[in-house]
């Protein structure tokens, strides 16, 4: 059945699969930065995924977003979203703090092995 | 704020007067003279200014990657001027009608002001933070505080800085003065790959480069928050998790040089074309 298909079809049901593992695998999750606090202060991601994420900038100055365990650091600016990608990451829990508030600004971030985390 | 200051001068500004240290040993007083380490300096905190001021425009360009591709580029500046000046300080005979030994120290310098660049404008951005919270209408005994916490930790940090600098130089040169220095270029050809293969973290960063797993784990006997940490990995790029991605990048970086010295070194010798005080080194 399989030798009948066409490279153009296969070149097609590739295309779409690549397509689809994309979505698959790029879960979004959002962390907001207000009053030199991150929330949610814990935030949850699957294991062995790569996932997007997206931080907000509430507050009046710059903040760097960095993880020493995560090996991100990234600067975001008042009022700005800034993106990074995370993983794919072993089960296990990896803090990140805002650079210039270390002592508010602090959160982690929790690899867990169940995929349907939020 | 104190600590933090102290970690920021760690994290930011070692790694520049290792550099300089590695520079002043390696490359002759007369080729990288006082006059191209001032101007580098100077041309450095200009470009590290310019990418200050323009931060906020440049990280949102190429789909808010602007500023990690930025930084991408400066270290590839960096590590390939580098790679000329390890070769043309070792072999001056090559290619001296495409780079004359003159030109040397102006690329030790390009590759200088990169590195101060890259760090130089991450630090503006912690000064540039610690200005507007002071000039905000905060409670003015907090605002105190945050101040003189900052200007200590500027100074301790400048001062740990300069310390580690004056000795390590000074091990440098007694290693050169024992005949050791090829010690002191694998020295600098590692700090070489550590700066360069920041840039794996940066296009991870940015979904332009695969992170994979890491390969192992040193987080049980040194961290990267730690002090040991934040020396090592400006001495020698340390990781205490490296990815497979970053592992490869940093030894591919570390062994071109050496592979393209002993290459060109073998083609020199072969052509009978090296000086015979080159032969004496080999």
């Amino acid at each position: 059945m399989f030798k009948k298909l066409s490279p153009q079809v296969w070149t097609i049901l590739l295309t779409v699969f690549l397509t689809f593992q994309t979505f698959a695998e790029t879960q979004v999750f959002y962390l907001t930065l207000e009053n030199h606090v991150f929330t949610p202060s814990s935030l949850e991601i699957p294991a062995n995924k790569k996932v997007k994420v997206i931080i907000h900038n509430k507050d009046k100055v710059p903040e760097e977003f960095d993880s020493f365990e995560l090996n991100r650091e990234k600067v975001i600016f008042p009022g700005k979203k800034a993106v990074i990608y995370v993983g794919p990451l072993p089960a296990g829990e990896y803090k990140y703090f805002g650079e210039y508030h270390p002592n508010s600004a602090r959160g982690r971030i929790i690899v867990k092995g169940d995929a349907n985390v939020n | 704020m104190l600590i933090n200051t102290v970690v920021l001068f760690l994290r930011d500004l070692l790694p520049l007067f290792i550099f300089i240290c590695y520079l002043k040993a390696t490359l002759e007083s007369q080729v990288f003279t006082l006059k191209y380490q001032l101007i580098s300096v100077v041309f450095g905190i200009l470009v590290a200014a310019l990418l200050f001021i323009i931060a906020e425009p440049l990280s949102e360009c190429f789909d808010g990657r602007g500023t990690e591709l930025t930084k991408v580029l400066l270290l590839t500046i960096f590590y390939l001027s580098m790679l000329v000046v390890s070769i043309k300080s070792e072999l001056p005979s090559l290619f001296k009608k495409l780079v004359p030994s003159k030109l040397v120290a102006k690329i030790a310098a390009v590759s200088f002001v990169s590195l101060i660049a890259v760090n130089g404008s991450s630090f503006l951005i912690f000064l540039d933070v610690y200005l507007q919270l002071n000039m905000s209408p905060l409670d003015a005994s907090v605002a105190d505080n945050q101040a003189l916490n900052v200007v200590i930790g500027f100074v301790v940090g400048l001062g740990i800085c300069v310390s580690f600098s004056v000795l390590f130089l000074f091990i440098l040169r007694e290693l050169k003065q024992l005949n050791k220095l090829w010690l002191v270029k694998t020295g600098l050809f590692l700090f070489i790959a550590g700066q360069f293969s920041y840039i794996v973290s940066q296009l991870t960063q940015i979904d332009m480069l695969s992170a994979g797993y890491p390969v192992v784990n040193f987080s049980q006997y040194i961290q990267d928050s730690s002090e040991y940490g934040h020396i090592l990995h400006a001495l020698i790029g340390f990781e205490t998790s490296p990815s497979f991605n970053f592992l490869l990048v940093y030894f591919i970086s570390f062994l071109l040089p050496i592979l393209l010295l002993n290459t060109l070194r073998f083609r020199l010798q072969s052509q009978n074309k090296i000086a015979p005080q080159y032969k004496e080194d080999l």
